[in-house]
């Protein structure tokens, strides 16, 4: 092409690509999720909206719900909270199972689920406020979520609870001093693992390693800020052919940016 | 695997570091270059109508960097700060995040400081005219400009290149002088 400036930027551009590193498989993974993601939250709405309807006709009162004043959301600036070792029985129903499950979410992992349900639910959503109320449902299997202070987590199935059970590891909203959340602290992998429940049995859960803030400027070094521990769970009933995405939440803590 | 996903993984693989270099014609920085180049790729492949062929997904990617760069992709990037817990911050380059990557040396470097001292807007109308061939009435369509706005841009873009590339700072290695031709707008 006879355009001097075509030549120099193309070169340009070529040089750089040379010594680039291009996006390494990490980078492509999380291209790979965002996409995913981002398809299983636009084909879900439909889905979700004719959920929620069917939930109010048959199930009653949602077990998040937004505004709710019961639980206080913590006060980011005290001191750390104890070890929160005796669970809060916290399983959130976020959707039942979507009739319109099209063939970008039959392989969604739970967390992907949640995360496309969860804006729609009322749970943790970046720039708004946490308001929920921890209770236990019927429904949720009685499964039960605590949270220790090194982040790791343990799932927990209630004296009636026989079910299969997938879930990834479990994640924590971050909650500014403005009661808005501010980020996630998301694990490293959310390849999801099958697991039987049983009474009385447990799953541990990898503490989550990677802090995601909502904006560039978010969380700095050394702020206090409220972690609300939770974990997306799709319980299985292979007889019936059912699965059921549910949030598991935890008692909120205080913890300090590192 | 889905087909888009067969898509994406091969552009990526093949593709990918000549997006990046393309990337950086806008940015200016390699790291935030992939960041726009992986902004770009989810939202061709997370779109109704994901590309199922390498190359016209190709020129998606390369389009939407260009609208994703102009719409301040940096500050709506939500997934974008991700730091590893456990991890001690990574030591700066020396030459910062806004330096230059080592290969760019002699009138290349010249070239890429040139670019950067262009507004977003003149830059992107640049790289899109003389770079992606797109003409001026497809470049307002994508950038939602009029023509004569885009023209504008252009007019000046090359004038400021002209006048730095003509004329370094003095730090700067002496290059070659470029004599840029203006192109006929279409």
């Amino acid at each position: 092409m006879n355009d001097e400036l075509h030549d120099l930027l193309a070169d340009l551009a070529d040089t750089v690509a040379r010594g680039a590193h291009g996006l390494d498989e990490t980078a492509a993974k999380r291209v790979t999720t965002r996409v995913r993601r981002r398809r299983v939250a636009r084909q879900t709405g439909t889905g979700v909206a004719a959920a929620c309807a069917v939930g109010a006709l048959g199930i009653g009162a949602a077990q998040v719900r937004e505004g709710s004043p019961s639980l206080p959301a913590g006060t980011p600036g005290t001191t750390s909270t104890p070890p929160s070792r005796t669970p809060t029985p916290a399983p959130t129903r976020a959707a039942s199972s979507d009739p319109t499950v099209d063939d970008d979410l039959s392989d969604a992992t739970p967390q992907e689920r949640a995360a496309a349900l969860g804006p729609a639910a009322g749970i943790f959503w970046c720039g708004e406020e946490v308001g929920v109320t921890i209770q236990t449902r019927p429904d949720a299997d009685g499964i039960v979520l605590a949270a220790d202070d090194d982040l790791s987590m343990v799932l927990s199935a209630g004296s009636s609870t026989d079910t299969t059970v997938e879930v990834a590891g479990g994640s924590y909203a971050l909650v500014g001093a403005d009661g808005t959340v501010v980020g996630f602290v998301v694990p490293d992998d959310d390849e999801p693992s099958y697991a039987s429940f049983t009474p009385g049995s447990s799953l541990g859960l990898d503490g989550p390693l990677h802090l995601v803030a909502c904006e560039v400027d978010g969380p700095e070094t050394g702020d206090r800020l409220v972690a609300w521990p939770y974990v997306p769970v799709v319980l299985h009933d292979f007889d019936a052919g059912t699965a059921q995405t549910v949030v598991a939440i935890a008692d909120p803590r205080t913890i300090t940016v590192p | 695997m889905h087909d888009w996903q067969e898509v994406l993984d091969t552009l990526v693989r093949e593709r990918g570091r000549a997006l990046v270099g393309r990337a950086y014609l806008l940015t200016g920085d390699t790291r935030e270059a992939e960041d726009l180049v992986q902004d770009a790729l989810v939202k061709v492949f997370a779109g109704r109508r994901a590309a199922r062929e390498i190359d016209s997904a190709e020129a998606y990617v390369r389009r939407a960097m260009h609208t994703i760069y102009l719409d301040g992709f940096r500050r709506r990037r939500h997934w974008a700060t991700i730091r590893h817990l456990a991890a001690v911050p990574a030591s700066s380059p020396a030459h910062g995040l806004d330096g230059p990557p080592d290969e760019l040396v002699g009138n290349r470097l010249v070239l890429a400081q040139a670019l950067q001292q262009l507004t977003p807007r003149e830059r992107t109308c640049v790289v899109l005219h003389h770079l992606e061939d797109l003409p001026v009435d497809e470049i307002a369509d994508l950038l939602a400009l009029s023509t004569g706005t885009v023209k504008r841009y252009l007019a000046d873009g090359r004038a400021n290149l002209r006048t730095r590339l003509g004329s370094p700072d003095g730090d700067a290695p002496t290059p070659e002088r470029l004599d840029l031709i203006e192109r006929r707008t279409r």
